[in-house]
């Protein structure tokens, strides 16, 4: 997707929330007699001026002088987005049933292995023993951080 | 090479068989009931108990957690340690919740202070005291009206003849909308018939920072966060909320004594999830008497919080924590915060 | 002042104990530690490690958590500089030209430089607090809402200078955090705003989840992506000599150091301020005064001298309202202040007069403990530094689980780490889109304190704008603001008006 295109898309997104956020502004109070501003007031004026912001971007993209830039977004990147961000919340989730530093464990484990180029199983193998072991010992042992544990007791 | 690929996608495996199980599943002590019925010895505490502190940690509620806690582990009155946890955000609500969530289950104790009776009338709580058990009631605390040391008042009356000569011409500083403090303000008010300037700040230290600069005239506060100030000579108590005056102040009269007919006390204590056994809430009100009998306590923190002692066993302290429920909802219904 | 001087002797008297000593460096070691891990910064790691204080007496036990306190303070840079992730909100500013910095192969300077000016800031504070804390506890006081709003404003300026490439979009990125600001309940009429009923929401959007999405986890991704050439990094020269800035970068940055040192105390005296806003302007400062404000952004050392003096200096400034008035500034010295309450001790005017070993023993530690953070900074930076050499992929998903779990010891609460890997979403569309980060996640901590702060001197003024310019210091500190503000615009549609002249 070329950049324009992005910044038309992202500017109608934008200008969407803005008036959401106006909206709600108003719903709330905009101003109290001589209290001053209610609780209105701030959204209110973010919301106008993120519309004319998002406005402005709109407008610039029709403009002779607009950049385009080319390949904003790759599939590779999309790809790394994705994986990413789905173990994370599958390591979030984990961390109920096996506990917040096993999962941790195996969420750097497999994205170690899904970074890298040339996969090496002893690295992978290495986090996945050593990774847990370290966050046990700064975050439960040191700090007595409250993780979710999981049926390990861990 | 092979191997590799495969071992990419035992993990990815893993990590999608975990994640529909977790998402079945629920956490295992939720419910979980205490199932040991032999006749030997106390079958309450057998783990580690956790002390759930709603705010962060440093504030009023932590330091009444963190003294239970230090005199109790170092008397050895309970066999097994407490961890104090901070489980702070949405006023309190997240702790509450977090608590109330583990029904039945006696190793989580949680401290009470004025958002645990607020924040659900307000609706800004799925759970109220309803949904718990409570244990011992330990303290009362109350607020004080308190203004600069070289200010112009010395009684409320003044301040009620000056707000009525210039309505909103005092200004009141107070921490958010619905604490305490702010509550106060109303009801004087209310009472009183007078308006002042209400400006909320974000934290007690700031609103007393507030007063001692001069950017505020008046502040409702408990009577323990300003002591230091009283004592330095920065600030002074003109009224007290309580119903008898307290310990510390002693010459400064209460509301009731001045002809305004309002109070305010609110008591600290612990609670525990509903349904909790009551072998266990016995076990922990007994320990608490004892701490509340204890010099520690008297030391640690009756006198340096200037708070009023007062012991409930859990029966009585339910009995007061309906009372005061239904005194705060009676105030917001008047000034009409209360969420229908 | 000579009764200054016997009483900071008789500090260091009780300072310079072997125990006293030994707490001390267990506290800098363990805030340094604790600052660089992603997402605790001074206020996570006091909290987290107070208890464990209590079982010392009370002076060693506050010497050790000033020894947190301070150290964190500093350990944030580190992360900042070599990973790209702040760890708390007063090391933003530094990511923004020390991991430049880093990605050139001058990651040892910039720590070093780091380092240096943490110490002098650090150092300046506790001489100026030795000397003047009463007097300036009172100056302090004389802030009031319309002078925080006008400092806000101010610290607001300072983000005309990271729009990047196209101002709309630094605006938007400002306008965006302005919103994640205001969301949760109001402080004044304790409505929800934008909570959509999550509890969680009702505190509001912490800084850190946002920061460490946004820049964190964000960068690993686009990184990743673009293969970043990181032959840089891996052939920095990490000869210890070569850690120390040189001659040329200690000119550039010595007036930003002495500057930064300055600001940040006085912003870090004043309650509620502190050590991000006042890394901001000096940050800000910095850039406005600079001979060459474009290679701020790209890695200029004065960028990373001008935050970290700033905010070294404020945690310093921030002691002064708390032992000499009582009143906590920040999330950090309102859990210092509780700490002090449960070893028995009640900060405040008395304190000096009653508990003078405590007071002056706490000063003269800050002297010992700031020489020892150095020394333990210059002799570890070396293996900091190694980090870097570590293969690409396992440092990123190593410190992906530190940013995950760093999220989860916030508020000991799972939101917080889907809140982090939403903001690492959004930061990658940001990043990919060229929209700048830094004004989104400055205009989140700013906006609260602004919003709450105008409504503040609005119900005292009973609605009226005319207090900001009605009282002394919030009438200079505007003034300097919209200046700071309009001046360059009129500068850019002269330039404009004189183009088209030529051009037509």
């Amino acid at each position: 997707m070329e950049m324009k295109k992005a910044d038309q898309i992202t500017g109608v997104l934008l200008l969407a929330l803005s008036i959401y956020i106006i909206l709600t502004g108003l719903s709330l109070e905009l101003w109290w007699g001589d209290e001053g501003p209610g609780p209105g007031f701030v959204p209110f004026w973010i919301g106008l001026l993120l519309s004319i912001s998002s406005i402005l971007l709109i407008i610039s993209t029709f403009n002779k002088k607009y950049k385009v830039e080319s390949g904003t977004f790759s599939k590779e990147g999309l790809k790394l987005l994705f994986t990413l961000t789905i173990s994370a919340v599958a390591a979030g989730l984990m961390a109920h049933v096996v506990g917040m530093v096993i999962s941790m464990g195996l969420l750097a484990g497999f994205l170690a292995t899904f970074f890298a180029e040339e996969r090496k199983i002893f690295t992978t193998i290495g986090i996945l023993v050593i990774l847990p072991i370290i966050l046990y010992l700064i975050f439960q042992v040191a700090l007595d951080v409250p993780f979710p544990k999981g049926i390990l007791g861990l | 090479m092979k191997i590799k690929k495969i071992l990419t996608l035992i993990l990815a495996l893993m990590l999608v068989v975990s994640l529909v199980v977790g998402c079945s599943s629920t956490p295992k002590d939720v419910g979980k009931k205490e199932e040991p019925k032999k006749e030997e010895k106390p079958a309450y505490p057998e783990r580690a108990i956790e002390f759930v502190v709603p705010f962060s940690a440093g504030g009023g509620s932590d330091i009444l957690a963190r003294t239970i806690t230090k005199i109790i582990t170092d008397k050895g009155w309970v066999s097994q340690p407490i961890n104090v946890v901070n489980k702070p955000g949405g006023s309190g609500s997240i702790g509450y919740a977090y608590v109330a969530e583990k029904k039945g289950n006696p190793y989580y104790i949680a401290t009470v202070s004025s958002s645990f009776y607020t924040a659900p009338l307000l609706g800004n709580s799925p759970v109220s005291y309803k949904d718990f058990q409570p244990v011992a009631g330990l303290a009362m605390d109350t607020l004080a009206l308190f203004v600069r040391e070289d200010s112009e008042f010395t009684s409320i009356k003044q301040v009620i003849e000056k707000a009525k000569a210039e309505p909103k011409g005092i200004a009141i500083g107070g921490t958010s909308g619905t604490s305490d403090d702010a509550v106060m303000y109303r009801v004087l008010q209310d009472k009183a018939g007078i308006e002042l300037k209400y400006v909320p700040f974000e934290s007690g230290g700031q609103v007393m920072t507030a007063l001692l600069g001069g950017h505020v005239d008046l502040v409702w506060a408990n009577p323990g966060e300003a002591l230091n100030q009283v004592e330095a000579g920065k600030a002074r108590a003109i009224v007290v909320a309580s119903s008898e005056r307290i310990p510390g102040f002693e010459n400064v009269p209460t509301l009731i004594e001045e002809g305004i007919n309002a109070k305010l006390a609110q008591f600290r204590g612990v609670v525990m999830p509903k349904d909790a056994p009551p072998e266990a809430v016995k076990y922990m009100e007994d320990v608490l008497k004892k701490l509340s009998e204890s010099k520690e306590w008297q030391e640690m923190y009756i006198e340096k919080n200037s708070i009023t002692p007062r012991f409930l066993g859990h029966e009585e302290f339910a009995k007061a924590i309906v009372e005061l429920s239904d005194m705060y909802a009676e105030i917001f219904e008047k000034i009409g915060a209360t969420k229908k | 002042m000579l009764e200054t001087f016997s009483s900071l002797l008789y500090g260091f008297t009780v300072a310079i104990t072997p125990i006293n000593i030994l707490y001390c460096l267990i506290g800098v070691v363990t805030g340094t530690i604790i600052g660089a891990l992603p997402g605790l910064g001074p206020s996570a790691g006091l909290a987290v490690l107070l208890p464990i204080t209590f079982g010392a007496d009370p002076v060693s036990g506050i010497i050790m958590l000033a020894g947190i306190y301070y150290g964190a303070m500093y350990g944030g840079s580190i992360t900042s500089i070599l990973i790209n992730t702040p760890g708390d909100s007063a090391a933003v500013m530094t990511t923004l030209d020390g991991y430049p910095l880093a990605q050139r192969g001058k990651a040892g300077p910039a720590m070093g430089m780091a380092a240096f000016s943490s110490f002098i800031g650090g150092t300046f504070g506790v001489i100026v607090f030795t000397f003047l804390a009463p007097a300036l506890a009172k100056a302090a006081l004389s802030f009031g809402p319309p002078e925080y709003f006008a400092l806000m404003v101010l610290g607001l300026t300072t983000l005309s200078g990271m729009t990047g490439e196209s101002p709309v979009k630094g605006f938007i990125s400002a306008l965006v955090g302005l919103f994640l600001g205001i969301v949760g309940l109001d402080l004044v009429t304790g409505k929800p705003r934008f909570t959509f009923g999550m509890m969680e929401l009702f505190s509001g959007i912490d800084f850190i989840p946002v920061a460490m999405g946004v820049f964190g986890i964000a960068e690993i991704i686009v990184a990743a992506e673009e293969k970043v050439n990181i032959e840089g990094l891996k052939n920095a020269d990490l000869r210890w000599h070569k850690l120390f800035p040189s001659a040329m970068d200690w000119a550039r940055s010595k007036w930003v150091i002495a500057r930064g040192s300055v600001i940040g105390f006085i912003i870090g005296m004043l309650p509620g301020a502190g050590a991000t806003i006042a890394s901001f302007i000096s940050y800000g400062m910095a850039k406005k005064v600079s001979k060459h404000p474009e290679q701020f952004g790209t890695g200029a050392i004065e960028g990373v001298a001008a935050p970290e003096s700033a905010n070294n200096a404020a945690s310093t400034g921030a002691f002064v309202p708390l032992l000499t008035l009582g009143v906590p500034g920040s999330a950090s010295t309102a859990i210092l202040m509780g700490a002090l309450m449960m070893f028995g001790l009640r900060p405040g005017p008395m304190l000096f007069e009653r508990n003078p070993e405590f007071v002056w023993g706490l000063i003269a530690s800050m002297y010992v403990g700031n020489i020892m953070l150095i020394l333990m900074v210059l002799l570890f930076v070396p293996v900091f530094v190694r980090v870097l050499q570590v293969p690409k992929p396992s440092l990123n998903a190593v410190v992906i689980a530190f940013i995950l779990v760093g999220a989860y010891s916030l508020n000991n609460s799972m939101f917080d780490v889907w809140l982090t890997i939403g903001f690492g979403l959004l930061g990658y569309f940001m990043k990919k889109m060229r929209y700048p980060g830094a004004p989104m996640v400055l205009a989140l901590v700013l906006g609260q304190l602004l919003e709450t702060s105008m409504r503040q001197s609005l119900i005292l003024s009973e609605g009226s704008f005319s207090i900001f310019f009605a009282r002394p210091i919030s009438a200079v500190l505007m003034v300097i603001a919209l200046s700071a503000i309009f001046l360059p615009l009129i500068k850019s549609m002269l330039k404009r008006v004189k183009v088209k002249n030529v051009s037509a």
